[in-house]
């Protein structure tokens, strides 16, 4: 039988909620793995312009190297080892031997050191001028995940995706749930009529089928609006269209709560609407509200995803997963790039977390739920 | 020979915080056609140790391999020992039946309560479903429901809260059970309902010959029902024997200090005497005898703080968690 | 003198669901009650369920609409007329009167530390002016009622049953109320728990003035604090009177079903309560 020391009754005792549903998250190790790497692939999308080593547009390209194949650093090989990791220079030659086309030969004498911290491409983060990359060669490119048919480098590109998935998704998922919150909190808080006419309302914009309606919406877009015009529309359109779910959990759960003992106990010592919303029924879903947000995440970025593969989404210069795959349908990278696909591995990677964190909280928020115990 | 014996059952609960002990070395025993009441407050444990006669309790309980649950019968069955689900069904509702404190929440609220009664019949017995309305519709009318043919089809919310009592019971007793369990059955009563649901179960256990596990915190209605009764604090019996006995002479100092807690009608201007302190959390189980931070009778520094006191007899058939020396 | 408390001739109707055309049927919860609740008294209100008991204890705290008749409270230097105030004498009311709850596990909300709780209608009402001085005042009522005072940053979940109330108690008394209506309070906790409630009940009585009065259905716990019993059976007062002379001599034939159905101690004898 395990003795609980003294220290951790007293932690227990004087625990708020959120502290406790902190402890039980941590308790699940699925769940913090999937923090783990959720936070992870955060971080490498926020320093995107750092981790990658060029610009992932054609101000990055590499001529020399297109439908190049990834360049995996080696430590040794038949000449001896080194310390510093290295690749192979490239060379690319066209000569009657090739039939005039470009042929790129691995110039195995030819070897270029990965150095770290490097002078590269500028770029701007958060209005301060830049020029730091985590890695690069000193001579030449390295493209650890390969290029495209224009020899933009498939690893920054990846990164840049997965940052401005990221800021998609945080754009719809903020203009849904301050939707959800207000027309939700409303009808929520006050019932009767008043919550009669905004579900209907709910309800209406509900029955809606999301992907026409984003097809619709996106079709309208003028092709002259520039790519950040177009960034922040398509998050407006993933938030209009995702608040009606959170909206519905929002109203339940007030409903519910404000007819609770402890919230009368309030009103009866005088306390008025306000301060009964602030202090007591806010707080009461904050942790249903987390759990939502996260999972509605993935949703997000999916649909983006989804929206900018068929077109009607986000467009170059803007990287986005959908963008990276739009080049992917042809049967000749199919066959022969399979490292096109590479950014798909950390798009599953990352909604997965997405998942598992929300599950995670969710267990941890709702102990008595039906999972597990 | 008895019906169900219970040897030093201990159940623990895995916890967030740790290993939680809910019940600890509790033995008892029930004879045919006795009333067995199980007192307690709350955190005493008394609904984990019924909920286990039926392996009712949740998927985090831990079993002490030591404890047995064995009922007697053509077989005895180790109650414990039975893994699969289906093992356990001729047992729930068949051999043992359990009514609760809530019968709202025991009868499903979208079937009729006919359909209910009828689909627990087919389960345990070979009656047809003409067989089994008819003896639901009897088994209506002998727990009291008026006009039972027209009761048997209509749904819980429309009987009141005593009816749907009534209603559990007959559920409950339609199977002939051989031992009922009654959880807290008339704790949400109005007290004049309460009143005859106990005068209806005393007289249908001399009609039905069966025996009842009462489960209360309730020590009046514990004397008008129960036949022995077993005085349960923190998972520990404290004192166990003929109710008579218990009640008039108390030999451990909880049972005394719960009575001394009751309100004396005869006396208006007794002061009220509570059992100093507060039932300690489940974190904080008292080591020695768990009740001795409580018992204003103790001297510090005894025995009782540091050692386990056994169930000792203090008179023929009645026993109390006391050292010899204490018990004479 | 005048009662704390006087309420004349009260109905409290609810409807019962919706109705399209005209007004939906009612259901009168309370009907025609009167009743005086003398200042410095402890007065009983019993009954069982669908007694209207509760409805009465909220409408008095206007809790519950007022149907017909009137509540007044007065105290000799605040009036009110509960079904006719403004805001502002609402606010001055809810100083004046509070409720304890019957569920002392839904009565505390259980995001806030237990000092938070008791602080809450100080604040709401600005009853303070500083952080230090609401401090002082929730150390005190939690002194008074016999709350750990090394709890007091603590969460509700961290307590059993017993304490929860006292720390109801507390938050009820914060504000310094003169009258305090306790529905049911004690019929969630243990027996050895509820005399302990009731102790410091009667205690704080004496310590603060307070008028009380105790809702409750369990006949045997209202016989040892109340002076004043009034019986509720379908919305209607049946009897009242002093606690002993209805104990030993009930007139109605509802109270006198009520007190033989209290089962008794001795199971030789089936009630507890025997008459000549």
């Amino acid at each position: 039988m395990t003795e609980i020391s003294q220290s951790a009754k007293e932690a227990y005792f004087t625990a708020s909620q959120g502290q406790l549903i902190w402890a039980r998250f941590r308790k699940q190790t699925g769940a913090m793995v999937a923090a783990i790497i959720l936070g992870i692939l955060i971080l490498m999308g926020l320093f995107a312009d750092f981790v990658a080593p060029y610009d992932p547009n054609l101000a990055g390209a590499n001529q020399d190297y297109t439908n190049g194949a990834p360049q995996i650093p080696r430590f040794c090989d038949d000449a001896g080892c080194s310390a510093r990791p290295f690749i192979y220079g490239v060379k690319r030659e066209r000569s009657l031997a090739t039939n005039f086309r470009w042929v790129t030969t691995v110039d195995t004498e030819d070897r270029r050191y990965v150095q770290f911290l490097v002078r590269g491409d500028r770029y701007q983060w958060f209005g301060v001028t830049l020029d730091r990359h985590l890695f690069g060669v000193d001579e030449g490119k390295i493209h650890l995940f390969g290029t495209d048919d224009l020899g933009k480098d498939i690893f920054s590109r990846t990164f840049h995706a997965i940052r401005t998935s990221l800021a998609v998704g945080t754009l719809g998922v903020v203009i849904s749930f301050v939707m959800a919150l207000t027309i939700g909190g409303i009808a929520g808080f006050y019932g009767g009529w008043i919550d009669g006419v905004l579900q209907m309302i709910t309800d209406a914009i509900r029955t809606v089928p999301a992907i026409p309606l984003f097809m619709a919406l996106a079709a309208f877009i003028p092709d002259t609006w520039t790519a950040e015009m177009r960034f922040f529309f398509i998050s407006i359109i993933l938030g209009l269209v995702g608040w009606p779910t959170l909206a519905r959990r929002v109203r339940t759960h007030l409903l519910v709560e404000r007819n609770q003992d402890y919230v009368l106990a309030a009103k009866l010592s005088g306390a008025g609407s306000g301060h009964i919303i602030r202090r007591h029924l806010l707080p009461s879903f904050t942790s249903y509200i987390i759990v939502d947000l996260v999972i509605s995440f993935p949703y997000m970025v999916l649909s983006e995803t989804a929206l900018s593969f068929i077109g009607l989404g986000l467009k170059d210069p803007v990287t986005s997963l959908g963008v990276l795959l739009q080049n992917t349908t042809q049967a000749d990278v199919l066959l022969n790039y399979q490292w096109y696909f590479i950014p798909v591995l950390f798009f599953v990677a990352l909604v997965m977390a997405f998942v598992f964190v929300g599950d995670g909280l969710r267990d941890a928020a709702d102990p008595y739920g039906e999972h597990g115990k | 020979m008895t019906l169900l014996d219970v040897d030093n059952l201990t159940i623990r609960f895995k916890t967030d915080e740790g290993l939680i002990t809910a019940v600890e070395d509790v033995s008892f025993h029930i004879a045919p056609g006795e009333v067995l009441g199980l007192v307690g407050e709350s955190g005493s444990g008394k609904s984990v140790t019924a909920k286990a006669l039926m392996q009712l309790n949740g998927r985090n309980t831990v079993y002490d391999p030591a404890s047995r649950i064995t009922l007697h019968g053509d077989r005895d069955i180790d109650v414990l020992g039975l893994r699969r689900e289906r093992d356990m069904t001729p047992i729930r509702g068949g051999e043992i039946s359990m009514i609760f404190q809530e019968p709202m929440a025991s009868f499903a609220p979208a079937l009729t309560v006919g359909a209910q009664m009828v689909e627990q019949l087919r389960i345990h017995t070979d009656l047809s479903k003409k067989a089994a309305r008819d003896l639901s519709i009897e088994m209506l009318d002998r727990v009291g429901i008026t006009e039972p043919q027209r009761r048997i089809d209509q749904y819980v919310f429309e009987y009141s809260g005593g009816m749907r009592q009534r209603a559990m019971i007959a559920m409950a007793l339609s199977t002939r059970p051989r031992l009922l369990i009654a959880d807290e059955p008339t704790t949400a009563l109005d007290v004049t309902i309460q009143r005859q649901v106990l005068d209806l179960m005393r007289d249908l256990t001399a009609e039905f010959g069966m025996s009842i596990l009462f489960i209360t915190h309730d020590l009046g209605v514990i004397a008008q029902i129960a036949d022995r009764v077993a005085v349960l604090y923190l998972g520990r019996i404290m004192e166990m024997g003929p109710v008579r006995d218990v009640l008039r002479t108390p030999a451990h100092a909880y049972t005394r200090g719960l009575l001394n807690a009751l309100p004396d009608l005869d006396n208006l201007d007794a002061p009220l005497t509570p059992i100093p302190g507060d039932i300690p959390s489940p974190l904080e189980r008292p080591s020695g005898c768990v009740f001795h931070p409580r018992n204003p009778e103790l001297a510090p520094g005894s025995r009782y703080e540091r050692d386990v006191p056994p169930l000792t007899e203090v008179r023929p058939g009645h026993v109390a968690a006391l050292f010899p020396e204490d018990a004479a | 003198m005048t009662p704390l408390v006087r309420i004349e001739d009260l109905t409290v109707a609810f409807p019962l669901g919706r109705s399209l055309l005209g007004t939906p049927p009612m259901l009168k919860a309370v009907k025609n009650v009167t009743l005086d609740i003398p200042k410095g008294s402890f007065v009983g209100l019993v009954g069982e369920s669908g007694s209207g008991k509760t409805t009465l204890g909220r409408a008095i705290l206007r809790a519950a609409p007022i149907s017909a008749g009137r509540i007044t409270y007065d105290d000799g230097t605040n009036h009110f007329d509960i079904g006719q105030m403004t805001a502002k004498a609402e606010r001055a009311f809810r100083a004046e009167a509070q409720l304890i709850f019957q569920d002392p596990y839904a009565a505390l909300s259980p995001r806030m530390t237990v000092r938070d709780i008791i602080a809450e209608p100080l604040e709401v009402l600005g009853l303070t002016h500083s952080r230090a001085e609401t401090d002082a005042r929730v150390r005190d009522i939690a002194a008074k009622c016999r709350i750990n005072l090394e709890h007091l940053r603590r969460y509700p979940h961290a307590f059993s049953g017993g304490q929860r109330q006292r720390i109801s108690i507390a938050r009820t008394l914060a504000a310094g109320p003169k009258f305090v209506v306790a529905d049911e309070c004690v019929a969630a906790l243990d027996v050895s728990i509820q005399a302990d409630i009731l102790n410091l009940l009667k205690q704080l009585q004496r310590d603060l003035d307070l008028t009380f009065l105790f809702i409750s259905h369990d006949l045997s716990v209202v016989a040892h604090v109340c002076d004043y019993l009034a019986v509720m059976y379908l919305g209607e007062i049946v009897e009242e009177g002093p606690t002993r002379a209805i104990f030993a001599n009930p007139q109605h034939d509802y109270t006198r079903t009520l007190l033989a159905a209290i089962p008794s101690l001795d199971p030789d004898q089936r009630s507890r309560v025997v008459r000549n």
